[in-house]
C-alpha cells in the first residue's frame, strides 16, 4: 500500500490541509466551509483509489489547534480510503493493468 | 399412382439391350422404389408366364402386373410395332395363344397382321396400344383406323405417343393416347418413371381400368365414393330460391365459371358454414392482402423480449440513476469547533470511546448480504425440485436424494458462515452506534461541540460507486448487438429465396438512421437523448457536475418513457434476396403468400383465384404440385378459379360450374372422369365438362394439351 504526505499550510488568512499525490497536491482548506472543493478532492482521490490502495502520513511538528484537527482528519480518512478501496474491488470497478 | 403400359423385362430381339434383362429381386427393389402401381409386361414377340407369375407374386400388393407382348406388325410391307394387354384372368390362354402364333418362328424375324392381332386377342379382353405418329416403328392413321373398324370397343384402342408432351399433343386433338416407359436399361428406371403418366383415381384392377377407359358412370362413381365427401347445404345469396347442397371431397373441388357468377360468395358461405362446425377457416383472395402486411414490416405486432436475447432490461439501475442524490461531505468547521472548544468536563476527558475511529461497516454488511443471496438461490433450487414431481419421475428417487444431501450441505455451510458474518456486522454497527451515541451524549452534557467521526469521503464514494455501477451496467447491456431474426419468406424461383429480416439495435445516443424505429412506441420518443445523456453522465462519475447531468437527463422531455433498455429498441423490417435490400414485385408477393397458404397445414383450404398476378410456368410447376399433394394428404380444397392450369391440370374430383343466363343462375357439378356436369336443379341439360372447360377458362386448350401427363380422362 502506498502512504502519501499530508502537510499543514498555515498563513495569516488561515490553514490549508496538504494531500500529495504524486505530483498533484489537493488542497483542503481548514478554516473555511466549501463543500464544493472538499468534493473536488474526494472525487479524486476515488480516482486514485481506482489505481490502488493508499494512505497519507501527516508530517507535521507544530502541536496546535490545526494539527490535532488535522491529525484526526487523516486519521478517519485513512479509514474511509480503505473501506471505500474494498467496496471498489467489490464491485469490479478497479482499474486493470493493460 | 402411375401407369406404365410397355416395359420389356427380358432381351429377346437380338437389337435389345442387354440391361433390359432383369431378376426378380432386382425388379421387386425397384418397383418399391416407384409411384408405379400398374405394369405391363410387354416383351418382344414373347410371353414368359413363368417370369409373369414371379415378378407379379413377389410385387403383390405393391404393384399390380399385366400380362402383355409387343408385337411386330406387317400391313402393306410396313413394318410397325403394337402393345397388347390382356386381362390377367386370361393370362394361361394367352401364353398358349402366343406360343401357338409365334411357334417355331424366330422373335426377330416373326411379323402378324392387323387383322391376324384382332382375330386373335380380341377374345382375351384386351387393349391395343400402336405405336403412334412419333413413336417408332409406328401404326398409320389408316392401319389404325382398320384396327379400330374390326375391334368391338374403339375405346380399347389407345396411341402410344413417345412422351408425355406428344401425348398431350394427341389428346388435344380428340386421339385417346398414352405413353410407357419402354424401359431400356432398369438401372435408370426409378428416375424415367417420374415421368410416367397418372392415375388421378386409384384403379383396383384391369377390369376397371377398362370401364374408366369407357367412362362408365357407375365405375366412377364408386370410385368417387370411396373418397370422403359430405353434401353442405349453404345460402351463399341469402336467398331461399338459391339456397344449394353441395357435395364437397376431401380433395380438389373446383369452382368455375364466368365472372358474377357468385363464385366468391360461395366460397364465403362455406367458410361460414366450416367455421360453425368449429373450423377456423377464411377466403384465401389473392392481392387482398399485401405481403408488408403479412410480415409486418411495420411491425405493429413485433414483441421482443430482450431477456431472451441476453440483454438486462437494466429497469432498477434506470429507476436509481434518475433518483440519485449527492451525499453531502462533513464539514471542516465542525472539526475547527469540536477542537477549539477547550473540554473542561473531568469525566467526559477520561472517556475514550468518543476517540475511537468508526470501522468499515459497509464492507461488513455487503459480505453478509453475500451470504444471503447464495442461501436465497440455494432454498430456491431446493424448492424447485422439490415441488416438481415430473422431475423426480425422470431422475429417480435415489439421485434426487443425493443431490438433496449435497444441497442440505450447502446450505447448512452458507448458513454457519452467513451466521458468522451477521455477528461480524452487527458488531461493527453497534461499536459504530455506541461512538455516535457516546459523542452526542458527551456533547449534551458537556455543551461542547460534536466531535465529527467520519470525514463523509466513504459514504459520498460510496454513492458514486453506486451510480458508476449501474451507468456501466446499462451501457453494457446498450452496447450488446443482437442477430437478425430471419424468417423464409418464400421461393422466387431462379432469383433465389426470399427472407424477411428485421435488424435490432439498441440506441446508443449515435444511431440517427431514420429507417430504425421504435419497437414498443407509436409515439416519438426520446430514445437518442436518453442513451447520449447517459453516456455523458458516464464521463462525469468523479467530477462535481455529475449530478448536474443526472438532472439534465430527468429534464428530457419525456425521459420517462424510457425506463428499460427495452424502451431503448430499434428495429428495422425488410425483405432480403440474396443478402440484398429487396422489394418483392406484385407478381412475386402474390407467389409467396399463395405458397404459404399452401404450405400451412389446415384441413380445409378456401381459395379464390388463386391464379392473379401468377405466370402459368409458376401455376403449373408449383401451385398445381402442391394442391395435389395437399389433396392426396385428404385436405379439402376448394378453389374457385378462371385458370385452367388449376380447374383442368389437377384434374379435380369435384368441378363446379356456375351459369349465368337471361332466367338466372344455374349449379353443375360433375367431373373430368366422366366429362359431364350435371344441372342440380335440373332445368337445364348435362353439359360436356371439358367442352365447357375449354370455353370458360383461361387458357382452356393448351391446359388439355398437356393433359397427358395425368392420364383421367382422354
Amino acid at each position: 500500500m502506498a502512504t502519501h504526505n499530508a502537510t499543514i499550510e498555515r498563513n495569516d488568512s488561515g490553514a490549508t490541509l496538504k494531500l500529495a499525490l504524486g505530483e498533484t497536491v489537493l488542497d483542503i482548506l481548514l478554516t473555511e466551509d466549501k463543500p464544493n472543493d472538499v468534493k473536488t478532492v474526494f472525487n479524486k482521490l476515488l480516482e486514485q483509489l481506482k489505481s490502488g490502495v493508499f494512505d497519507f502520513n501527516l508530517s507535521d511538528e507544530k502541536e496546535d489547534l490545526y494539527h490535532h484537527i488535522c491529525k484526526e482528519y487523516i486519521t478517519q480518512l485513512n479509514s474511509e480510503l480503505k473501506s471505500t478501496y474494498k467496496e471498489l474491488e467489490d464491485n469490479e470497478l478497479l482499474k486493470t493493468e493493460e | 399412382m402411375r401407369i406404365d403400359i410397355h416395359t420389356h423385362t427380358k432381351k429377346v430381339k437380338q437389337g435389345d439391350s442387354e440391361n433390359r434383362n432383369i431378376d426378380v429381386d432386382k425388379f421387386t427393389e425397384i418397383i418399391k422404389e416407384t409411384d408405379v402401381k400398374i405394369l405391363a409386361i410387354t416383351n418382344h414377340n414373347h410371353f414368359d408366364n413363368e417370369q409373369y407369375t414371379e415378378f407379379k407374386t413377389n410385387v403383390e400388393g405393391i404393384c399390380q402386373i399385366w400380362p402383355g407382348i409387343e408385337l411386330d406388325i406387317l400391313e402393306e410391307e410396313r413394318k410397325s410395332h403394337l402393345i397388347i394387354i390382356v386381362n390377367p384372368k386370361n393370362v394361361e390362354a394367352f401364353e398358349k395363344k402366343v406360343n401357338d402364333i409365334v411357334g417355331s418362328t424366330s422373335v426377330d424375324t416373326f411379323t402378324i397382321s392387323i387383322d391376324d392381332v384382332v382375330d386373335n386377342f380380341n377374345e382375351f379382353d384386351a387393349i391395343f396400344i400402336p405405336h403412334y405418329h412419333s413413336k417408332k416403328p409406328n401404326l398409320t392413321d389408316q392401319d389404325i383406323e382398320k384396327m379400330l373398324s374390326k375391334i368391338s370397343n374403339p375405346n380399347r384402342v389407345l396411341k402410344e405417343a413417345s412422351n408425355s408432351i406428344s401425348a398431350g399433343i394427341y389428346i388435344n386433338h380428340g386421339h385417346n393416347s398414352i405413353h410407357g416407359s419402354d424401359v431400356q436399361n432398369w438401372n435408370d428406371y426409378v428416375d424415367n418413371s417420374k415421368s410416367l403418366p397418372e392415375l388421378r383415381l386409384p384403379v383396383e384392377s384391369f377390369e376397371q381400368f377398362c370401364l374408366l377407359l369407357d367412362k362408365d358412370d357407375a365405375t366412377i362413381n364408386t370410385i368417387l365414393n370411396k373418397k370422403k365427401k359430405e353434401t353442405i347445404q349453404i345460402n351463399p345469396f341469402n336467398s331461399a330460391a338459391e339456397i344449394m347442397d353441395i357435395d364437397i371431397y376431401n380433395d380438389i373441388n373446383i369452382l368455375f365459371g364466368s365472372k358474377g357468377t357468385g363464385k366468391t360468395d360461395i366460397l364465403k358461405a362455406l367458410s361460414k358454414y366450416y367455421n360453425g362446425q368449429g373450423f377456423k377457416t377464411e377466403v384465401y383472395e389473392s392481392n387482398s392482402k399485401k405481403i408488408d402486411d403479412v410480415f409486418d414490416l411495420k411491425g405493429t405486432q413485433l414483441k421482443i423480449d430482450i431477456d431472451e436475447l441476453g440483454i438486462d432490461d437494466c429497469s432498477v439501475e434506470l429507476a436509481s440513476l434518475k433518483n440519485a442524490t449527492e451525499k453531502e461531505v462533513t464539514s471542516l468547521s465542525k472539526y475547527l469547533l469540536y477542537y477549539s472548544a477547550d473540554a473542561t468536563n473531568k469525566i467526559s476527558k477520561n472517556i475514550k470511546v468518543d476517540k475511537f475511529t468508526p470501522l468499515d461497516e459497509n464492507a461488513s454488511k455487503r459480505s453478509y448480504e453475500d451470504t444471503k443471496s447464495n442461501f436465497r438461490v440455494f432454498k430456491e433450487f431446493k424448492d424447485y425440485y422439490s415441488d416438481d414431481v415430473k422431475l423426480k419421475e425422470i431422475i429417480g428417487v435415489e439421485l434426487l436424494s443425493e443431490l438433496e444431501t449435497v444441497v442440505d450441505r450447502v446450505l447448512e455451510k452458507i448458513s454457519s458462515e452467513s451466521g458468522k458474518r451477521f455477528t461480524d456486522y452487527k458488531s461493527i454497527s453497534f461499536f459504530n452506534n455506541l461512538i455516535k451515541l457516546f459523542v452526542s451524549e458527551i456533547s449534551k452534557k458537556t455543551g461542547q461541540p460534536e466531535k465529527p467521526t467520519r470525514t463523509g469521503f466513504s459514504e459520498y464514494a460510496s454513492n458514486r460507486i453506486a451510480i458508476e455501477k449501474d451507468v456501466k451496467k446499462i451501457l453494457e447491456n446498450i452496447s450488446k448487438s443482437i442477430e437478425p431474426i430471419i424468417e423464409e419468406v418464400g421461393n422466387l424461383g431462379d432469383k433465389g429465396k426470399l427472407y424477411c429480416k428485421t435488424n435490432l439495435v439498441i440506441q446508443n445516443g449515435k444511431i440517427a438512421d431514420v429507417k430504425y424505429r421504435h419497437i414498443n412506441s407509436t409515439t416519438k420518443i426520446p430514445q437518442k437523448s436518453v442513451a447520449a445523456q447517459i453516456e455523458l453522465i458516464s464521463k462525469h462519475i468523479n467530477v462535481n457536475t455529475l449530478f448536474e447531468k443526472i438532472d439534465e437527463l430527468i429534464k428530457i422531455e419525456s425521459s420517462e418513457s424510457v425506463s428499460s433498455i427495452s424502451d431503448l429498441l430499434l428495429f428495422h423490417k425488410h425483405f432480403t434476396l440474396n443478402d440484398d435490400f429487396y422489394t418483392p414485385s406484385n407478381g412475386e408477393s402474390s407467389m409467396v403468400l399463395l405458397h404459404n397458404e399452401l404450405m400451412t397445414d389446415k384441413e380445409i383450404y378456401l381459395i379464390d383465384e388463386p391464379e392473379k398476378s401468377l405466370g402459368n410456368d409458376y401455376i403449373s410447376e408449383v401451385i398445381v404440385p402442391l394442391i395435389r399433394a395437399r389433396a392426396k394428404s385428404g385436405k379439402k380444397i376448394i378453389i374457385a378459379t378462371h385458370d385452367a392450369n388449376i380447374a383442368v391440370r389437377t384434374l379435380p374430383y369435384n368441378s363446379i360450374y356456375r351459369e349465368h343466363d337471361i332466367s338466372g343462375y344455374y349449379t353443375y357439378t360433375g367431373n373430368p372422369f366422366s366429362n359431364s356436369l350435371i344441372c342440380s336443379s335440373e332445368k337445364k341439360v348435362n353439359l360436356d365438362w371439358k367442352l365447357i372447360s375449354m370455353k370458360t377458362l383461361e387458357g382452356g386448350k393448351s391446359a388439355f394439351g398437356e393433359r397427358g401427363k395425368i392420364y383421367g380422362n382422354t
